[in-house]
């Protein structure tokens, strides 16, 4: 007996566990519901709400360029939320009792129909619970059940809200039957209900309840048999009678025996399964039992003679308990379809099947070497010392895939999780035999949240001012999908990133839905800061970027990211063309033999992704109407698409990491302070001969600090003590001022002559592109020799870059090798026809604009080139390479097609040798491309592209093309005084500004431009001692063509970027702004500078101040709420006031840690609805910012009762012939005089909707009354039965 | 050697028929009430049942395996069907909007529509008969309406019709029920539809875990279409249907 309890308790905690992981899933995909909504959205984005396309669906969002051309009825222009037509809501269906989410208000017009406003039904006559019809029962709402009592004759409406379907499901097992008896039959006995007796027989006295037909008492013609049969919709064998009557579960012991009086019983009344032998086991291939049970894994089936071994042949009749577990099925298997691990899975498991490793590694795994220089001794000494990560991220590889696989009735099946790792497949295996640790497993395939691991790197202050990078990092901790990769190259080159946990897969063969924005990410530029000493230039900080750890961490960073960089695919082959980097040693295939990436393709076993923290999930309980996009990181501002053109490397986001920026911002103001300390005259008096002593000794110091490489610390250390020993050699040992001060300017002036202390800068560049695909299609097949794992297309896409996957979505479907012709592609001149000119040559083309002529400078061209037999994949280089694999930059990238174009940026005609003002002069560009198609066979000889740029001078001054903030949008935090400003300039520049309108030379305050390269970090110090001490001159010598490529590689689409923080200290809060080009000739050739003659804008930027505190005025709800239905919708609403210009964006949160945006915000009014809220008390935490950086926080709280309660009758009485019912609530009451079973709305009400309700008696009826309260509550039967009043 | 007398076997033999006859009369006399309802012409209900099986199933069959409808506009194709949308959204990272929430009367509707000629040619029929029985006939309407019920499938013809011979017999309306489980697929399609809706995707081994009867397939397309694959173990009937929920495109999904 006590173990049938635990398995009682077993059973139940499967069945438990099935609604927690469906709930589980619900909130799964409920989670990307909470992805912020798309912050920009261009023209080409908009939207136009269609009601019916042509294709004849409803109510869709289609592109705002080809709506009309899509769309049976007329283009709004709107979204379909603001469309009436299309506002979806809860379409009830009264006639079938149904209740449809989401439906348009135009697809619920037929018939007998409501349509109402929740979209998520959050109605009672919606919420589902048990009906019981009968022998059996079905889950659906009171309506539904209310239809099929009447469609099935039942006189009894039996309806229980609020259970579980698990538990509806357990009631159908307790439904009482009886025997039914006939008179005037030959087969005079039947087992029913006793409803249905009525129904047959007219009367309830011939039903016997509980008793069989076989009881003798009864005395019918049906006798027991031997016979055994399956019961549709049943679990169990059960015995027949002569009758053909179901009679009681198989058990071979109570066959029929007059002298068993076990037996005798046993055919005599129904005896329930828990009666019944072996309950709660299964019984599984049981002789003499046929108590079977789905759930523990056996059901009732034909024993199979010849199939199913003899020894389980039942004792009697022809069934038995088939054994629905799975025996011998894969656990694990890998990309090859090999089965690594076999075992046992009980009926209902599911479990995870992972062909390869998943998310992140945490066994430790050599990365590489870098090489040190140590003192040993006091000899210098080269060592290696191994980069060893302990957790290494981003493995699984290129074209892996999760699957989930599921044991039902015996069969095992497999089937795939969404593609591209859109969904991963989660497992939890639980405990359910503490002396055993026998587990059950439950698998599901849910939402990868990868998106949102990137959204908190997003630029914090643009986002959600008040937040900052740690809040961010902790939002990504907490996220089960996303994890913090700390970035730590060098002292300056650190900073924590949110990576995902399973990174996403793209589409390898697309240019829409590829990777390429997204690895850019880790596109990043380290800036090494070299400084000279009076033995040479010193690295002085980020020196080990120029290491191969640099190489190796950007290229996890890169990885970590999804399909981008150097990596593994899943039949194991690195390719490293999705990964480069300039200015430290180069990636190739052999720095992986270390890592070992072939243990990327075979899955850890037992290893498996985390369902994810429940709270988390039901923190994220705001589920809106409707579903949010995501936010578009890659907004036209930082999407990298105009390329330098000797550089030819991608821009970079403005949203880089802050880190990154945060410390070149910092360095500049340092390094001003650093040359004002350098540049201090000396000026002798004699009543100031001490403090100029102590000054001279002080810039000794410094002075000789720097010449020796000392950091900066060190050698303001020095000045220090240079000025103490100056002081107390002038004061005390007649030392000589003016020696001092002599010694100073003479080291000075040497330090000027020799550049000492001099900083230069130089940029380690990582590219992070797509994965490469490997060339050729040795191993397509791969993909459809796996018997397990099905192939697709993305899989079969990564194998190779000829493999094709072909008869998609057939049967036939299948992954094949394209044909090898051996023969390397035909380029011809891509066309951009409208504002070009073309003229072909062999092998070649010259592109100049639509009047013939050399473009001007700084010109964006968009060059192209189409390889016209087969697609192919290309690069460009402005040197004539020596072979297709010695290029280092892609055409516009690894992907395999017929066009390819970038657009250049055209350098000036200076830059490329047409020095001074000659219209006949030119300066000539040529750009080398060569392709490669998809089985390898490249171009042997170039393929050029000439073009040309006409001479300046350059007479033309910067102009600003776009400031961030614009000026509309320009305020400044209520009594704050520091405005951070951005502008792009059309051509690189250096800008100042001042609070009042003057010439450039004449403006006090400096942006920060991209090609400001006398920067020191803050603080430098010389941190790596044990870093190599010589530098070649040449490294780092900078040349007119380094300050170019300083600000190419800083442009972005609006132009080339420049910083500042004004600081306002007045009310005067406009600026004045200027620029000054062509800053590579800044000390050598300034004349040939422009400056601007006016400001930008003429009338000045104007930084509007808030006039008050951003406040919180109201926040509902509050207090209690009372509810009649679970999950109930709640409507928060905030209001706001002062601020910036009274406007404000509010974000709410449950814990006070993770805040979403309000779905309807930007205005004084924000409201947001949660319609999965459950009973419990509440607090909501609310805050918002407005455009100038304004917080405002409050919160709320509330608690939510839900009344699920039906009024109950606490009196009734008659009065001068009128009928009076109290209730214990306020309701109202309807009522019939036929029976319980009557629908509430069609019947007659009762008077009164308070406690007390009247009617008029007519007399000698039977009322049958049903009260419902305010919250809809209703009674499944009679709130009371008031017979015949007289 | 035994001589046989032909004149006394004569008489055997038609004693032996005698009695056979008397055999066949006495069976007749026994199981008349049985075979009189084989030689009685079948009620109308039953004679309109006959006559409508096997269009009704082969109609449902391509209707349900369209996905409720028999030319459906928008569906997806699959393995050369084309399968129909029930909820659907073309955009990525949102739930779809239903597109028939009133799937049962749709498919009624639909089985209606594609059983009228059928049903006119049954009526046709049976008044033929009437009519070689010497019956006159007199139709006024023939008004069909069709129901898919727990069990059954109830089709209902308001015929109003008139029989007359020696008396007039009035047939109002025929009624015929073909058995069969779609309705409890139905009611699952209609459940797997509303999660698509709310949540954007549903979790098929507890279907079947409820439900041992129903078979639950679920196919991810590349394009996030998913394909639904209902099947009653029992009496193999079977549901198909596609959604198109809460996709998320590879990358994020935008052209650059």
């Amino acid at each position: 007996m006590k173990e049938n309890k635990k398995d009682v308790i077993k059973r139940e905690s499967i069945c438990y566990l099935e609604i927690l992981i469906m709930i589980v899933a619900t909130f799964a995909f409920a989670y990307l519901v909470a992805i912020p909504e798309t912050k920009l959205v261009s023209a080409e984005m908009a939207i136009d709400c269609c009601i019916q396309t042509k294709n004849g669906q409803y109510c869709q969002e289609l592109p705002y360029t080809n709506c009309s051309s899509q769309c049976n009825s007329i283009c709004q222009h709107t979204s379909c939320s603001n469309v009436a037509e299309c506002e979806l809501g809860c379409c009830i269906d009264n006639e079938q009792g149904n209740c449809i989410p989401n439906t348009p208000l135009t697809l619920c017009k037929e018939g007998n129909v409501e349509w109402k406003s929740d979209a998520s039904c959050n109605y009672e006559k919606c919420k589902s619970g048990c009906c019981v019809l009968g022998d059996k029962t079905a889950f659906v709402n009171s309506r539904k059940c209310e239809i099929l009592t009447s469609l099935n004759g039942l006189s009894q409406y039996e309806f229980y809200p609020g259970e579980t379907e698990a538990e509806c499901i357990s009631r159908e097992k307790s439904v009482t039957k009886g025997a039914c008896l006939f008179i005037d039959k030959e087969t005079n006995c039947k087992i029913t209900t006793k409803d249905e007796c009525v129904r047959l027989t007219g009367s309830y006295s011939n039903f016997y309840e509980n008793y069989l037909c076989t009881a003798p008492e009864l005395n019918t013609t049906c006798k027991p048999t031997t016979n055994t049969t399956c019961v549709d919709g049943k679990d169990e064998v059960y015995f027949i009678d002569t009758c053909g009557n179901i009679a009681n579960i198989y058990d071979s012991s109570k066959v029929y025996n007059p002298s068993n009086n076990a037996s005798v019983e046993y055919w005599k009344r129904i005896f329930s399964k828990n009666e019944s032998c072996s309950s709660s086991v299964g019984n599984i291939n049981s002789k003499s039992c046929g108590n079977c049970d789905y759930l523990l894994g056996s059901r009732c089936n034909l024993y199979r003679t010849g199939v199913d071994p003899e020894s389980v042949a039942p004792d009697y009749g022809d069934y038995i308990c088939r054994d629905l577990n799975c025996y011998h099925v894969p656990l694990a298997i890998n990309t090859k379809g090999d089965v690594l691990l076999w075992g046992d899975k009980k009926q209902g498991e599911s479990w995870c099947i992972y062909e390869n490793l998943i998310g992140n590694v945490t066994q430790q795994l050599l990365l590489g070497y870098r090489t040190r220089f140590v003192i040993v001794n006091g000899s210098p000494n080269i060592i290696k010392v191994p980069i060893i990560e302990s957790t290494v991220s981003g493995t699984d590889p290129v074209g892996s895939r999760h699957y989930i696989a599921q044991c039902l009735d015996g069969n095992f099946s497999i089937s795939p999780c969404d593609e591209y790792r859109n969904n991963i497949c989660v497992q939890s295996d639980v405990v359910i035999n503490n002396e055993t640790n026998e587990t059950f497993s439950f698998a599901s395939c849910r939402v990868n949240a990868w998106q949102e691991c990137l959204e908190y790197n997003y630029d914090i202050d643009e986002n959600t001012p008040g937040y900052t990078t740690n809040d961010k990092m902790n939002e990504c901790i907490q996220n089960p999908d996303c994890y913090v990769k700390q970035i730590n190259i060098d002292k300056y080159f650190k900073f924590p990133y949110c990576l995902p946990k399973y990174k996403p897969a793209f589409d390898l063969t697309r240019t829409e839905g590829d990777g390429k924005p997204i690895c850019a990410l880790a596109s990043q530029t380290c800036e090494v800061v070299y400084q000279k000493t009076i033995s040479g230039w010193k690295c002085i900080a980020n020196c080990d970027c120029r290491s191969k750890e640099f190489t190796l961490k950007m290229n996890e960073w890169c990885r970590s990211l999804g399909d981008c960089g150097a990596q593994v695919n899943v039949a194991g082959e690195v390719t490293t063309g999705g990964f480069r980097v300039s200015g430290a040693p180069k990636l190739i295939v052999a720095d992986f033999k270390d890592l070992n990436f072939t243990k990327f393709i075979s899955p850890e076993l037992g290893k498996v992704a985390d369902p994810g923290n429940l709270t988390y999930f039901f923190k994220k309980v705001g589920i809106p109407a409707d579903m949010a996009q995501p936010k578009n990181l890659f907004s036209s501002s930082f999407m990298g698409g105009i390329i330098g053109a000797a550089g030819i490397t991608y821009a970079l986001a403005s949203w880089v990491v802050s880190g990154i920026n945060g410390a070149s911002a910092k360095a500049t103001t340092t390094a001003i302070s650093a040359i004002k300390l350098t540049g201090i005259k000396a000026n002798v008096a004699p009543y100031l001969e001490k403090a100029f002593a102590a000054l001279a000794g002080a810039a000794i110091g410094y002075m000789l600090g720097k010449a020796f490489g000392l950091s900066e610390e060190e050698s303001i250390a020095l000045a220090i003590i240079g000025a103490i020993v100056s002081y107390l050699g002038v004061t005390y040992w007649s030392w000589n001022p003016v020696i001092l001060v002599g010694i100073a300017i003479i080291l000075t002036i040497l330090s000027w002559l020799f550049g000492i202390g001099e900083i230069k800068t130089k940029y380690v560049t990582a590219t992070c592109l797509p994965y490469e695909r490997p060339v050729g299609g040795d191993n397509c097949d791969l993909c459809n020799q796996n018997k397990y794992l099905e192939c697709n297309r993305y899989k079969c896409t990564s194998l190779g870059s000829a493999c094709k996957f072909i008869n998609e979505g057939t049967p036939s479907a299948k992954c094949i090798a394209s044909t090898n012709d051996h023969a390397p592609p035909i380029l011809a001149p891509l066309k951009f026809t409208e504002n070009y000119t073309y003229n072909e040559f062999a092998n070649g083309y010259e592109i100049k604009d639509k009047n013939g002529q050399c473009f001007e400078e700084w010109s964006d061209v968009n060059l192209g080139v189409t390889s016209t037999n087969k697609i192919s994949q290309c690069k460009i280089e402005t040197k004539a390479p020596t072979s297709f694999d010695s290029m280092l930059n892609y055409f516009p990238d690894t992907l395999y097609d017929y066009n390819h174009s970038m657009i250049f940026k055209l350098p000036s005609a200076n830059f490329l040798g047409a020095i001074g003002f000659d219209p006949s002069r030119t300066g000539e560009m040529r750009f080398y491309v060569r392709c490669q198609d998809d089985w390898g066979n490249k171009n042997p000889v170039d393929y050029v592209i000439k073009t040309c740029v006409k001479p300046g001078p350059d007479k033309t001054p910067a102009l600003i093309n776009k400031f961030s903030p614009e000026q509309e949008n320009a305020y400044l935090g209520f009594e704050k005084t520091n405005f951070s400003l951005t502008i792009y300039t059309n051509e690189p520049a250096e800008c100042k500004y001042s609070f009042s309108d003057k010439n450039y030379e004449e403006m006090e305050n400096n942006f920060a431009c991209g090609g400001d390269y006398n920067i020191v970090p803050l603080n430098a110090t010389i941190i790596n001692n044990n870093t190599e001490v010589d530098v070649n001159l040449s490294e780092i010598e900078q040349t007119s063509d380094d300050i170019l490529m300083e600000y190419l590689s800083k442009q972005t689409i609006f132009g080339f970027p420049c910083y500042t923080n004004v600081n306002v200290v007045n009310s005067n809060s406009t600026i004045f702004i200027r620029c000054l080009d062509q800053p590579w000739y800044k000390g050598t050739n300034e004349s040939l500078r422009n400056a601007n003659q006016q400001s930008q804008p003429p009338e000045g930027y104007q930084i509007k101040l808030s006039s008050s505190a951003l406040n919180i005025t109201s926040i509902l709800p509050s207090g209690k709420i009372m509810g009649g239905v679970e999950p109930f919708t709640i409507d928060l609403e905030a209001e706001t006031s002062g601020g910036a210009n009274d406007k404000a964006t509010c974000y709410y949160s449950f814990d006070n840690s993770i805040f979403s945006r309000f779905k309807n915000t930007d205005s004084t009014s924000h409201s947001q609805s949660f319609n999965q809220m459950i009973t419990g008390d509440y607090v909501i935490y609310v805050k918002c910012v407005d455009i100038a950086g304004n917080i405002a926080t409050a919160e709320t709280s509330f608690s939510l009762e839900i009344d699920t309660k039906t009024p109950k009758v606490i009196r009734a009485y008659s009065s001068s012939g009128i009928l009076h019912i109290i209730t214990d609530e306020d309701s109202e009451c309807a009522y019939s005089t036929k029976s319980c079973n009557f629908i509430y709305d069609n019947e007659t009400k009762m008077d009164g909707y308070g406690k007390e309700h009247t009617t008029s008696i007519i007399s000698g009826k039977t009322y049958y009354i049903k009260c419902k309260d305010l919250y809809n509550n209703l009674p499944g039967g009679c709130s009371i039965k008031v017979e015949k009043i007289q | 050697m035994i001589k046989i007398n032909m004149k006394n076997k004569k008489g055997q033999v038609t004693l032996f028929v005698i009695i056979a006859i008397l055999i066949v009369i006495a069976v007749l006399i026994i199981f008349w009430p049985k075979l009189k309802q084989i030689i009685v012409p079948l009620s109308p209900e039953l004679n309109l049942q006959r006559c409508i099986e096997s269009d009704l199933k082969k109609e449902l069959n391509t209707i349900t395996s369209n996905g409720g409808s028999r030319n459906p506009s928008l569906y997806f194709s699959y393995e050369g069907n084309k399968i129909e949308y029930l909820c659907y959204t073309n955009e990525n990272y949102k739930t779809c909007v239903m597109q028939q929430p009133l799937l049962k009367q749709h498919i009624e509707r639909e089985l209606l529509d594609a059983l009228k000629p059928k049903i006119t040619e049954c009526i046709e029929s049976m008044k033929s008969n009437a009519e070689s029985q010497g019956y006159e006939v007199v139709s006024i309407n023939n008004n069909p309406s069709l129901q898919i019920e727990e069990n059954d499938i109830k089709l209902t013809v308001n015929t109003n019709m008139i029989l007359k011979k020696d008396n007039s017999i009035k047939i109002n309306k025929v009624e015929a029920k073909i058995p069969s489980q779609i309705y409890d697929l139905l009611m699952i399609t209609s459940s797997i539809s509303n999660w698509e809706a709310r949540y954007g995707d549903t979790d098929i081994v507890t279907y079947m875990l409820y439900y041992p009867d129903i078979k639950v397939e679920k196919y991810r397309q590349d394009d996030g279409t998913k394909i639904y694959i209902l099947t009653n173990k029992n009496t193999k009937e079977k549901l198909v249907f596609a959604t198109r929920s809460l996709n998320f495109p590879p990358g994020y999904g935008i052209k650059f």
